[in-house]
This record gives structure tokens, C-alpha cells and sequence, in this order.
């Protein structure tokens, strides 16, 4: 089946850089793995016409638990969340960053392709960050994945998300649609390339944004795996740059 | 459990973006009582009474909070003033029954970009039995969706306005949140006071780029006046003991402490804003210390004595002043004796204190004590003795207004008595009085029959004028000693200079009404008769004011001709040039005469933000001035900015001077110029006469006339003119430079149609002395352009007064110099009246011009220009010779430590000055009344036409 033929420790899936706080509306793999992995991560937004920046950088502890070959449990911690702004006061701050609970359920799944559903909680963890304000948010999403060859996929996925926030001010509720298409090739054994075509609609505006994903990842031996991997919306509304992380995962 | 915690947090409440909504009463710690308090709270109509002061500028729709001890006036939405986009901000504060406004203007703001104040979008008036509040409520200028919203509330028996502002951020980044005060002193005014370790009016120099620098924590921020009539502005916050923020003469800003806001986050902040009644600290920080007992359980104790000043009279401003430490070297308060010599203040409780004197600015004895928690008799401290003397001036043999200069005769007695006022503003020696304030201020004394004033020993020289075009008067050392009295007598007399059929005018003069002035306007009144100038033009920044009061309290009606008008001067940053990345202002404009509205929001003056200068001139043509028949002048051309604000047009719009302007609009600043904005009526070069001489020091003399010779050599002709550019007794001297206007007007039939006509067609020579008389047959300079005879001659006469210096005279033909002459006359008694006429020649024109083509000529005179150099390729001298190595290059650029390797620098200047002269030398003696200035003068153009297009159309 197909789960069965893509395991290995090279990372799978959509390119995971993040852009929006707590990665919601992210796109999940279909194949339930047992993982641990440590993220560097960060992304930018450069204005200078208007005289703005901002650097996001975090470390990320991620976790997955395989519940059965069809379910598994996951999270995500952003241990550390550095934030600057850079404009007149130019402002840092620094502490814990969000925290994304979930779970997938591969629904099909046949020699060449698979399907999945994912939900996704976004805790309000960032409590220096936050300092009055609760934001939660939650996804749900398909995704799908198909093998053209053996060493190539294509993948997609649509997560409809949600945030708002507690705490006694103003909620913000925001509906949003993100749509992944993207394909990955494995050119060797240890070694694969992604690149995707990301997109999201209505938190902020008609077009959020759409861009580019791409990565690089590798493995070593069958459980350690390494991946480069940047996102960078092109048109929309959001205004980052762009984001990047670099990520280790021990798959068991 | 969470939404218990939640519950019991306090929550914003205007920020769903609804307005009917109330935000809950500020800072509930806070309880003062008292017997029979009031309050009120109204929307200002006309005709009704409004708080005093002179930066008192309420206006029907305004609304006024007052209760039986403050006054507070929140401006209307559609009446904004200063860096503020919209009303909705603290515009005037004073003691009720006092008129003693000394607040410009509190508003609120998140940054320092211009996006980041707060615009109001609605004002409801909200009255809860006593407690009376205005709520504004709208977003950040430049973010829709982030929501902001403030309360004032006034409550009876309290002494300020308790404030809360909630904010929330709904976009869907995070930002730099600085929710902030911004306290806009406008400078020459309130000076900040901070009980910090090492600070109290200490605060760091910064610029907007290295601000954070300037950022620390303090209990509480006030900020003083030390000339009335005063009363002093503070803030603390009602929820934490510390704001932060950071201080200047020009701007404060107190605040919750900058952080990164992330999206969906809010913030409040409550404070509570208060004022003490008259000059100095301690009645604010009296206030302070009160407030923080209520609310955060500090303990204070008052703390009372006696100062005993032997000779001079206690009370007034810089006689005595105290500033109290304690052992951790944190000042916490300053105080200014009563007249008596009693003072008391308080201070915290359970500290050891140093309390420093300070008399005319140098520390003058120091005393200690302890404080328990009981309050302290800190005994009798006794200053070193001073000595008096009594002033008197005739002019023409008649006791009569003046300007003296009292300056040091020696070099022991400038360095004994050198002093700021606690390190702002400028050095004087002596600091007789407040540097910006009334007489006396810094080292001048305004005299109007004998008056007294208190000197520290030493031995002066005293001086004055009636302008250029007297006699110096002098009275030179002069032995002062303690407790001892005596007197000075100086006599002017009026010279025979002033040419026949002119009237002298100042036409950039500032008081107490303009944003960064603090003279009264009776000793404005008093300096206008005292410079003996015919026409004063009143040009308040961004106000109109005409001195009607003072004029008749000092009954001096018929000895002045007085024209109201303003200056436009641009407070918001907008971008209005493609080719530059930042946010300007359009630097400063002059329009008159301006209608003076007593009731207006800016007192007749058009609201003049966001506005390229053509839409400037529509503006003020639809707030009354007569575009037909007024005058609207360009002033000083280049300079730099203040707290990021351009103060001139040329350098905003970065006029490339080795390149014309440019015809085509295309948002380039090379092509402003001739641009007409939309909904203009006029193109931005649609104005009448620029400065080519401003201020005292005159320091711009050659960029300003750089500018005047770059558009005329292009056939753009404007009038030149020269102007002091005062906003006080200090700084700049009233009416040095001026301008003489050859005009059919008189001082007895003052026709301001007339006078401001020959003002247009440039019959102006500028000066600060040299009067300078030339024509061509029965040609004057002006900006009518003539076709001159092959034998024509240039005939120039050059007159002044003998403390004047002329070291040459310049014959500029077609913006060179041609013709420099130094056979000048050389007074023998620069105290005299002999020696007035220094150069009388012919000079042939085919001498000057060139074989053919349209040409002018301009004359100058006056002390050799300091040669100077452009470093950074624009066409504009920007650097001198600083280093005195005989070349001009990067090593003369202040700012510059190594060869950048570039023909072009980025970074230039200063320009290099004339030298300070020798005592006692000719340049000293016109330094006595023309501070740090040297003598200039120059005509308007002769403009010829001769190629025959029947007008001059610039230098081919």
C-alpha cells in the first residue's frame, strides 16, 4: 500500500515552513507516523516604504504518535518565539511561543495514492506575547496524496481554518480557506526536493496570498531525517516575505 | 477558572467597533475630595469663556472639562492642531480662574511614524452626576483596523483629568505598540523633570533613529515653566509606578512600555494628568507625590525652609531655584522660593537629601537633610550676595523702550557667570531671567525709563541700539559688587540712514502665541518699539495674532504698524516625493495680511497639514488672506528639520541646483516646484518673495541666497528679503535683519496694499546694518526688468553706522561675485555718529555684463563671506573650512572620521563661520547688539532685458 512505500526517514508531505502565527490552516501528511523532531524556523516581513519589519524566529519541539496505520496524534510546541519589530521603537520580544494539538485519519488509501482528514488546535500559549488576549484557532483539512512514479508525488490538501480570540477584548474572527497543490521527487534514495504551490483565502482579505514552497530534505538511515524548507507568498494581501525553517525528525 | 480570571480582568470597551458604547471611569484608586467641588463638562459656542494663557487656543466645537481647580479643553474633531490628524486631544490646560495655559498639546499616539497617532473619529460628551468625561474613540491613522478609543473624565476637587485608552490590534500582524502621551512642548517652553538616578532635567540627546536610546522608566514626568505666567503639566500612571518614555524641550512622551503588539491583542492605559499651579517642579511634583500615596501606599513627607538672597528680589525666575537629590543621586523635586525666600515641597518619605541653589543658573550654595516619615524644617540656606543695577535709557534724549545687552567685560566674570537653564536652550552669561521668557531673559533687559535688575559681581559692558540705524549705546565696565546699588545711563541717537521715502519692516516676528515661543506679548510689544522698526508683520507659527492688548496696555498704538499674519509650518509627515523614502513637511510659509479671528481655531490662519504649498496658498486665500494684494514669502529656503519635520522647502524637495527645475511634473522633488497640486488654485511657485537673510546670526546667508540666484538665473524672479526670524528677547535680536521697502506709504497714511505692492516688485534692501543705495540712471533695484544704455553706469552708495563693520562691497552679475571693493571708509569712533558714508562709485556696466543676453546684477555689502564649498554635488554650498588646512574637503565634514573615497559625500557641513572677534574690536562692538552676527546687506536685482523679448527671462 501506499503508507507502506514511502516510509524511510526523508520527511513527506507538503513544505511545513510556516507564515501565519501557529501555522494554522498547515497542511498535514496522510501516512500516520511515530515522530520527534526540533524545528529552526522563522520568517520576515521587509516594508520599507512604509518603514516596518518584522523577524519571527522560533524553536519548535513537534511530536507524532501513530495510533493505528490509519490515525495518529501530533503536536507542536514553539518552545522559544523570538519576535522583533523593526520600525522607529523597534521592539523584541521573547518566550514561549504557540502550541498546535491534533490528530489525522487516513480515510483511503490504495497502491498509488492515499486520503486523509487532520484537525488542528492552536493553543494560546504564547504568554509573554499575548500578554492580554487568548487566540485560538482550529482547522480541519483534507489531504491527498498520489504517486505518479515511484520517486514522485503529487500532493494537495484544503484546510478550512478558524481564529478568534478570548480574553475580553474584541474576538477578530477570522474564516479562512488554505489550498495546497504541490509536488515532491526523490531523486535518490536519500535525498527528495518539494516544491508547492500555497495559497489562502478569506482570513484577511478575498486573497490572503498565493506563492511558492519549496524544500530540501534528506535522510539517514531509515529514521533520521533533515529538511530546508521556505515559503514565500507572492501575491495578496499578507506581507511576508517569507519564511523558512530547518527541521530534524526521528521517525520510529 | 479561566473565565473567572478572565471576569475579573479589566476589559477594553469601545473597541467592537461600535460607538455606543461608554469606557468605564479611569484610574478607581484614585479618591480626592473636598468641600464644594464642582465640575462641568460643554461643548464650547461662541462667545464663551475660555481658559487663558498664551498657548491658550480654544475654539467653538471644542469642548471644555473643567472643575473647580483645572481647566481642560479637548479639541474638536475637525479642529486638529499640531502633529495630532485629528481633534480629539488636550489642547489647552490651566489653572481654573488663572488663564495660565502652559500645555501646547497631549495627544496620543502608538510610534512616532505618522500612522501611529490616533484618529478620532467620534467625541460624545458623557455626564455621570459630578463626574464629567469625553469619549473619542476611532483607529491609528494608519491602521483602520486597530481600533482605539480614550477617555477624559474630570471629577470636582481634582487637579488634572484622569485619562484611559484602550487599543486592540485587529490586523492580522503584530506591530510596535508604544501606547504613549505625547506631551508637544514645540521647544523654547516646558522643560521635562523626571525623578531618575542622575536625571531630573538631565535627559539624553537623541534623534529618530537612535530613540530607543533615550527610553527609561520614571514614577512620574513633570514638566515646568520657569517664566509666567506658568503652570506646570505631570503625568503618572494609575496602575503601575513607573511609565516609560523618553524627554525633550520639543517633545515627551510618557507610556506604557513599548512591546511587540500581536494581532487580536489589546492594551489599556490609565493615567492621570495634572498641573500645579505656577512656575517650577514642585507644584506638579507635589501633585505627583500625593497621588502615589493614594495609590501605591508611597509615603511622602513636605519638606519647608527658608532662603535668604542677599540683594535682587526672590520670586523671579532664576534668582533662586532649588532642585532637591537624594543619596541615590535621584532629583525629585525642584522648587522656587516665594518672594519671601519661604519654599517647601515634598519628597518621599525615609531618604537623606542634598538640596543644590542655583542663583542666575550656577549653583550657589547647598544645604542637607533627612527625612523621616515625619515633615522636615530644613532650616535657612543663604545664597552669595548679588548686586543691582538700575538701567536707563534716552533715545534722542528721551527716556524711551530698549533692548540692552548686559555682557561680561571680562573673561572672569563670562566664565563666573556662564549658565543654561538646568542645560537647555542657550549659554548665557549672565542668566538674568527665564532665556525665553520676559525681561529679563538670558542677558537682555527690555527698558522703558530706569529699571532694576540683580547681577552677580563682576564687571559688564552694557549696550544698546535702536537697530542698525543709531548710535551704539554703551556704559563699558561697569564694576558690579554685592548688596550694592548703582546706576547706568545710555544714550542712542538716531542716525541719518534710514533713505528718505522708506519704511523698515520685520516681516517673520514670533510670540507667545506661536508653538515654540514663550514671550509675553507685552514684552514682544515692548522689543517691537525697542527695535525701532516702521512695520511689523506678526507671523505666529500656524496662528494669527495682533497683539491688541498689549499694544494698548502699553499705550504705544501710534508708534507701531503692526500687520497680522502668519506661518504655515507643516507638523504632519506625508509622502509627497517620489524619489525620497521618507515623510516631510513642506518647510515653512509666510502669508499677510491674515484676518485675525479671535474666536478661530488657529485664530484666523488656515488649517495647513498634508498640503503641497499651492494647496497651502488656496487654503489660506479661503481663510481671508488677499492673494491680490498680500504677500506670501518663502522662508529660510534650507535647513533642516526638528523632530523630523522639514523646516524649509528647498531642502524637503531637495532642489537639485546643477540642474534646472523641471517643467514636467513627474513626483520628483526636482519637479514640485512648478506643480500644481489638484484642487489647487495655484502652482507651488506661485508665491511672492523668499528670505535670503534670516536671523541674527545670519548663519544661511549664502545656501538662502544660493537658492534666490539659482531660480533667477533661470528667469524665476522673486523678491529677496531679510528678516530676524525672533521668537524671543533671545536668539535672534527683533528686527535684525530687516527689511527697508522704498514705498509711497508712510508711517502717518499706512497703506498695507502700497506697502506689501512694493514689497511683490522687490523694492527691498536687506540688511543688518550696511544700507546700501545703488541705481542705474533712474533705475532701483526691483523686479521690473529694464533695457540699460551702452554707457549706463552702476552708481552704489554704501552708508552705516560707525559700530558697523563694511569690510567690502559685492557686485553679483548674474549670481557671481564680479566685483568685490574693500577701499571702504573706516570709522574712527565706533561710539560716535561721525563716518556714516563708506563708498560712493561708479561702476561701468560694460564692466559687469557679459557681451549679450538677459543678466542681472544684485549688490552686496557687509563682512567678507567665509569661503565654503559643495561637497555632495548638488549646487549648494554645503561645508566651510573647518579645519582651517586651507582646502575644503571630507576631513572639514563634522560627521565624517575617514576618507569615504567618494567624489561625492553623503555626509557634509557645517558651513564654516566667520571667527569670534577680539574684545573690543569692530566686529565685538556689532556683535554687542547683533549676537554671533556679521554685517550683510544686499539690493534686490536689477533685472535687464537685453535680447529684446521685452522682459528678463533668465541667464542663457
Amino acid at each position: 500500500m501506499f503508507c507502506d512505500a514511502w516510509i524511510d526517514g526523508v520527511p513527506q508531505g507538503p513544505v511545513a515552513a510556516d507564515i501565519v502565527d501557529g501555522d494554522l490552516g498547515a497542511a498535514h501528511g496522510v501516512c500516520p507516523t511515530t515522530s520527534i523532531g526540533l524545528t529552526a524556523g522563522g520568517n520576515a516581513i521587509v516594508e520599507l516604504e512604509n518603514l516596518y519589519g518584522r523577524i519571527r524566529a522560533t524553536g519548535t519541539l513537534t511530536g507524532s504518535y501513530a495510533l493505528s496505520d490509519r490515525a495518529e496524534l501530533y503536536a507542536k510546541v514553539e518552545a522559544v518565539r523570538f519576535d522583533t519589530i523593526i520600525t522607529a521603537i523597534s521592539v523584541t520580544g521573547i518566550g514561549p511561543g504557540y502550541t498546535d494539538v491534533g490528530a489525522s485519519y487516513r480515510l483511503l488509501e490504495g497502491p498509488h495514492a492515499a486520503l486523509g482528514l487532520h484537525g488542528t488546535l492552536v493553543l494560546p500559549t504564547a504568554f509573554t506575547l499575548d500578554q492580554h488576549s487568548w487566540p485560538l484557532g482550529v482547522d480541519v483539512g483534507a489531504d491527498g496524496v498520489y504517486a505518479v512514479k515511484d520517486n514522485f508525488l503529487l500532493h494537495a490538501s484544503v484546510v478550512p481554518n478558524f481564529g478568534a480570540a478570548l480574553g475580553g477584548g474584541p474576538a477578530y474572527p477570522a474564516f479562512g480557506v488554505n489550498l495546497d497543490l504541490g509536488a515532491e521527487w526523490k531523486p535518490f534514495k536519500r535525498f527528495g526536493v518539494v516544491l508547492d504551490g500555497i495559497s489562502a483565502f478569506g482570513r484577511t482579505d478575498v486573497l490572503d496570498y498565493a506563492g511558492v514552497g519549496v524544500g530540501f530534505r534528506g535522510g539517514i538511515g531509515d529514521h533520521f531525517g533533515l529538511s530546508l524548507e521556505a515559503r514565500a507568498p507572492l501575491v495578496g494581501k499578507a506581507r511576508e516575505l517569507a519564511g523558512a525553517d530547518l527541521r530534524g525528525t526521528w521517525r520510529f | 477558572m479561566l473565565l473567572l480570571l478572565l471576569a475579573a480582568c479589566d476589559h477594553p470597551t469601545c473597541l467592537d467597533g461600535t460607538n455606543d458604547c461608554e469606557m468605564p471611569s479611569p484610574c478607581a484608586d484614585l479618591a480626592l475630595t473636598c468641600d464644594g467641588g464642582t465640575s462641568e463638562v460643554r461643548v464650547l459656542g461662541p462667545g464663551d469663556p475660555v481658559p487663558g494663557g498664551m498657548d491658550a487656543l480654544a475654539s467653538p466645537g471644542d469642548i471644555l472639562l473643567a472643575n473647580d481647580k483645572v481647566q481642560v479643553v479637548i479639541d474638536a474633531l475637525d479642529h486638529p492642531h499640531y502633529i495630532a490628524p485629528t481633534g480629539g486631544a488636550i489642547l489647552d490646560m490651566s489653572i481654573t480662574g488663572k488663564d495660565d495655559d502652559s500645555v501646547r498639546h497631549i495627544f496620543q499616539a502608538t510610534g512616532l511614524l505618522p500612522e501611529e497617532a490616533f484618529h478620532y473619529t467620534s467625541l460624545e460628551v458623557i455626564e455621570d452626576g459630578d463626574i464629567k468625561a469625553v469619549q473619542a474613540i476611532g483607529t491609528l491613522d494608519g491602521y483602520p483596523d486597530i481600533p482605539v478609543a480614550t477617555r477624559y473624565e474630570i471629577r470636582p476637587c481634582e487637579p488634572g483629568v484622569r485619562v484611559r485608552t484602550e487599543i486592540s490590534n485587529g490586523t492580522s500582524d503584530a506591530i510596535s505598540l508604544y501606547l504613549t502621551d505625547a506631551f508637544y512642548w514645540g521647544g523654547r517652553e516646558l522643560i521635562p523633570f523626571t525623578p531618575r538616578a542622575g536625571s531630573g532635567f538631565t535627559h539624553p540627546s537623541f534623534g529618530l533613529g537612535d530613540i530607543v536610546t533615550a527610553f527609561f522608566d520614571v514614577p512620574f514626568m513633570v514638566a515646568a515653566l520657569h517664566s509666567p505666567p506658568a503652570s506646570s503639566v505631570g503625568v503618572l500612571s494609575c496602575d503601575d509606578d513607573t511609565l516609560s518614555g523618553f524627554q525633550s524641550d520639543n517633545v515627551s512622551a510618557m507610556g506604557l512600555a513599548p512591546r511587540v503588539f500581536p494581532s487580536r491583542d489589546w492594551e489599556i492605559y490609565e493615567r492621570f494628568i495634572f498641573l500645579g499651579e505656577g512656575a517650577g517642579v514642585s507644584s506638579a511634583a507635589d501633585i505627583a507625590y500625593d497621588l502615589k500615596k493614594t495609590l501605591f501606599g508611597e509615603a511622602y513627607v513636605t519638606v519647608s525652609g527658608t532662603i535668604e538672597a542677599p540683594g535682587g528680589t526672590l520670586g523671579e525666575t532664576m534668582r533662586a531655584m532649588l532642585e532637591i537629590t537624594d543619596s541615590d543621586e535621584v532629583p525629585v523635586t525642584q522648587v522656587l522660593p516665594a518672594a519671601d525666600g519661604t519654599w517647601s515641597a515634598r519628597v518621599p518619605a525615609n531618604r537623606s537629601y542634598t538640596i543644590q541653589a542655583e542663583a542666575f543658573g550656577v549653583p550657589a550654595g547647598s544645604d542637607t537633610f533627612e527625612a523621616g516619615t515625619s515633615d522636615v524644617d530644613a532650616g535657612t540656606l543663604t545664597l552669595d550676595a548679588v548686586g543691582e543695577v538700575s538701567i536707563d535709557v534716552t533715545v534722542d534724549g528721551v527716556a524711551d523702550h530698549a533692548l540692552v545687552f548686559v555682557i561680561p567685560a571680562d573673561d572672569a566674570t563670562a566664565e563666573a557667570t556662564a549658565a543654561t537653564v538646568y542645560g537647555f536652550f542657550d549659554d548665557c552669561a549672565p542668566m538674568l531671567g527665564f532665556t525665553h521668557g520676559g525681561s529679563p531673559a538670558c542677558n537682555r533687559v527690555l527698558v522703558n525709563g530706569p529699571t532694576t535688575v540683580a547681577l552677580p559681581p563682576g564687571t559688564y559692558d552694557f549696550y544698546t541700539s535702536r537697530g542698525p540705524f543709531s548710535t551704539l549705546g554703551a556704559a563699558r565696565g561697569v564694576k558690579v559688587e554685592a548688596v550694592t546699588g548703582q546706576s547706568v545711563s545710555l544714550a542712542v541717537e538716531t542716525l541719518d540712514l534710514q533713505p528718505v521715502g522708506t519704511l523698515s519692516g520685520d516681516f517673520h516676528v514670533h510670540g507667545g502665541k506661536s508653538f515654540d515661543a514663550n514671550i509675553p506679548d507685552v514684552d514682544r510689544v515692548e522689543a517691537f518699539v525697542a527695535s525701532g522698526i516702521d512695520v511689523i508683520i506678526s507671523t505666529e507659527h500656524d496662528a494669527v495674532n495682533d497683539y491688541a492688548a498689549a499694544i494698548e496696555q502699553l499705550g504705544v498704538a501710534d508708534r507701531l504698524l503692526l500687520v497680522t499674519g502668519t506661518e504655515s509650518t507643516g507638523h504632519l509627515l506625508w509622502r509627497y516625493r517620489t524619489d525620497y523614502g521618507f515623510p516631510q513637511v513642506i518647510g515653512h510659509w509666510m502669508f499677510w495680511p491674515m484676518p485675525y479671528d479671535p474666536e478661530g481655531p488657529y485664530r484666523g490662519a488656515a488649517y495647513d497639514e498634508k498640503a503641497e504649498p499651492g494647496t497651502l496658498f488656496t487654503r489660506e486665500v479661503a481663510a481671508g488672506w488677499d492673494r491680490d494684494n498680500g504677500v506670501n514669502q518663502l522662508n529660510h529656503p534650507y535647513g533642516g528639520a526638528q523632530f523630523g519635520r522639514d523646516y524649509s522647502w528647498a531642502s524637503a524637495a531637495g532642489f537639485d541646483q546643477t540642474k534646472p527645475l523641471a517643467t514636467e511634473y513627474d513626483g520628483s522633488g526636482q519637479s514640485l516646484f512648478f506643480h500644481t497640486p489638484e484642487g489647487a488654485d495655484y502652482s507651488n511657485a506661485d508665491y511672492d518673495v523668499q528670505e535670503v537673510m534670516n536671523g541674527t546670526k545670519n548663519e544661511n546667508l549664502i545656501q538662502y541666497r544660493s537658492f534666490w540666484y539659482y531660480l533667477l538665473n533661470q528667469g524665476i524672479v522673486r523678491g529677496g528679503t531679510a528678516n530676524s526670524d525672533s521668537h524671543s528677547l533671545v536668539e535672534n535680536v527683533l528686527g535684525t535683519p530687516r527689511n527697508v521697502v522704498f514705498t509711497s506709504t508712510t508711517r502717518e497714511a499706512f497703506d498695507v496694499g502700497t506697502f506689501d505692492a512694493d514689497v511683490r516688485a522687490g523694492h527691498i534692501l536687506g540688511t543688518n546694518g550696511p544700507v546700501i543705495l545703488a541705481n542705474i540712471a533712474e533705475h532701483t533695484p526691483g523686479l521690473t526688468s529694464f533695457t540699460p544704455g551702452d554707457s549706463d553706469v552702476l552708481h552704489v552708495v554704501v552708508r552705516a553706522a560707525p559700530w558697523v563693520p563694511v569690510d567690502e562691497v559685492r557686485i553679483v552679475v548674474n549670481g557671481e561675485v564680479k566685483q568685490t571693493i574693500t577701499d571702504l571708509v573706516v570709522p574712527v569712533d565706533p561710539f560716535g555718529t561721525a563716518d556714516l558714508d563708506r563708498l560712493d562709485t561708479d561702476v561701468a556696466l560694460t564692466d559687469l555684463l557679459p557681451a549679450s543676453g538677459d543678466a542681472y546684477i544684485v549688490v552686496e555689502a557687509g563682512h567678507a563671506l567665509m569661503e565654503q564649498a559643495d561637497l555632495d554635488c548638488n549646487g549648494l554650498v554645503d561645508t566651510g573650512d573647518n579645519n582651517g588646512d586651507g582646502t575644503i574637503d571630507w576631513q572639514d565634514v563634522a560627521d565624517l572620521t575617514e576618507d569615504p573615497g567618494v567624489d561625492c559625500l553623503d555626509t557634509v557641513g557645517p558651513l564654516a563661520e566667520p571667527p569670534e572677534p577680539e574684545r573690543d574690536t569692530p566686529d565685538w562692538f556689532f556683535r554687542s547688539v547683533t549676537p554671533n552676527g556679521y554685517a550683510a546687506a544686499f539690493t534686490n536685482p536689477f533685472l535687464f532685458d537685453r535680447d529684446g523679448d521685452g522682459a528678463y527671462t533668465g541667464v542663457k
